[in-house]
């Protein structure tokens, strides 16, 4: 469980974390979306990590 | 925030260059791009047959996918995929491969370590050697072998500008001026069969995206073996300078494309003393890798 200020976007999630937001693609609430969006009470987040080169 | 081309939802900001798309116009714009790359670099020409090299993951299947299409114009596409014997890891993406070759009806050839070398990847491994050397040199051997025996005109890969850029500042970094230069240019053997790279311009994140916009059944999982590595240290490291500094990987690909011109190949090429292969040493790096297996 982690806690995160009123107003705080996928990108602040995102840096709280410590994800990098090159490497992922974020899904909300199933649907595709940018990390500058803002996050809601109750929205479902996936965080898909999408940088596997090697 | 709207789409800039349509009243859609945004799916993805290019921030490089300040471009907003839908997803409809993302997947235009990808593929745009892609056969702008191929048209750039003359990477194909009509009725040539074309081979994939084809893992199953995101960038191997995107690669497949825009090629087959271009193929109904004059081009004959097969795929060649390598089992390295990656336990827990190959078997899921070869099962990718394999669906959506036999979904679209494209001959699939599949080549492994184990029927050509008498090993695997894991069991390498185990032998306390480099997994991505013996991967990378093992895999580009069996890619070529089966390339001249399918008669193919060249052999597409899936490396994205990713790929290239870390390649790019390995190469630099270690001071291997001859593989910087063979990032781009390679030395004219005939036995060897051309590569191309068509995502070579496209990010990786991009990459993944289209993949995920067009439910391409692929796994985005990490190679067990990549953890830890010199190249996973400088995928991080450039993907934190691109995190604050939008375009920094086109920026290092642009310099290195300016830099190339400057750059001399001193090495020729011949063949292996041993198996015949074309190589710029007397021995060839996969006889030098598979003897040391025996020691």
């Amino acid at each position: 469980m982690i806690e995160i200020r009123d107003r705080a976007t996928i990108n602040d999630l995102l840096e709280q974390l410590g994800i990098n937001r090159e490497t992922v693609i974020v899904r909300r609430n199933k649907e595709i979306c940018l990390e500058e969006e803002l996050l809601k009470p109750n929205d479902f987040v996936e965080i898909i990590k999408v940088v596997t080169g090697g | 925030m709207r789409c800039d081309k349509c009243k859609e939802r945004v799916v993805y900001h290019r921030r490089y260059s300040g471009q907003r798309f839908c997803g409809e116009h993302f997947l235009q714009y990808f593929e745009n791009k892609v056969r702008k790359t191929i048209q750039k670099h003359k990477m194909i020409e009509r009725g040539e047959k074309i081979g994939v090299a084809l893992s199953g993951g995101k960038d191997s299947i995107t690669t497949l996918s825009i090629l087959n299409e271009l193929a109904k114009k004059n081009l004959e596409i097969c795929t060649i995929a390598v089992d390295e014997g990656i336990k827990g890891y190959r078997n899921d993406t070869l099962k990718s491969a394999k669906s959506f070759c036999a979904e679209r009806d494209i001959p699939l050839h599949i080549v492994s370590f184990e029927d050509r070398f008498g090993t695997t990847l894991d069991k390498i491994m185990k032998q306390g050697k480099n997994a991505c050397t013996y991967c990378g040199v093992l895999r580009r051997r069996l890619l070529s072998e089966k390339a001249r025996e399918l008669g193919l005109d060249k052999l597409a890969t899936g490396h994205n500008l990713d790929d290239e850029v870390q390649a790019i500042l390995m190469n630099y970094i270690r001071g291997d001026v001859e593989r910087l230069i063979r990032l781009k240019r390679s030395l004219p053997h005939e036995k060897f069969i051309p590569r191309i790279k068509p995502l070579s311009e496209m990010p990786e994140k991009e990459v993944a995206l289209y993949a995920l916009l067009r439910d391409f059944k692929v796994s985005f999982a990490e190679c067990p073996y990549s953890l830890g590595t010199f190249r996973a240290s400088i995928r991080d490291f450039i993907n934190e300078l691109e995190k604050n500094n939008a375009g920094i990987k086109f920026s290092i690909l642009k310099g290195y494309q300016k830099l190339l011109p400057y750059l001399e190949l001193k090495a020729a090429m011949h063949e292996c003393e041993i198996c015949g292969e074309p190589t710029s040493q007397k021995i060839c790096k996969t006889c030098l890798l598979v003897k040391a297996l025996e020691t």
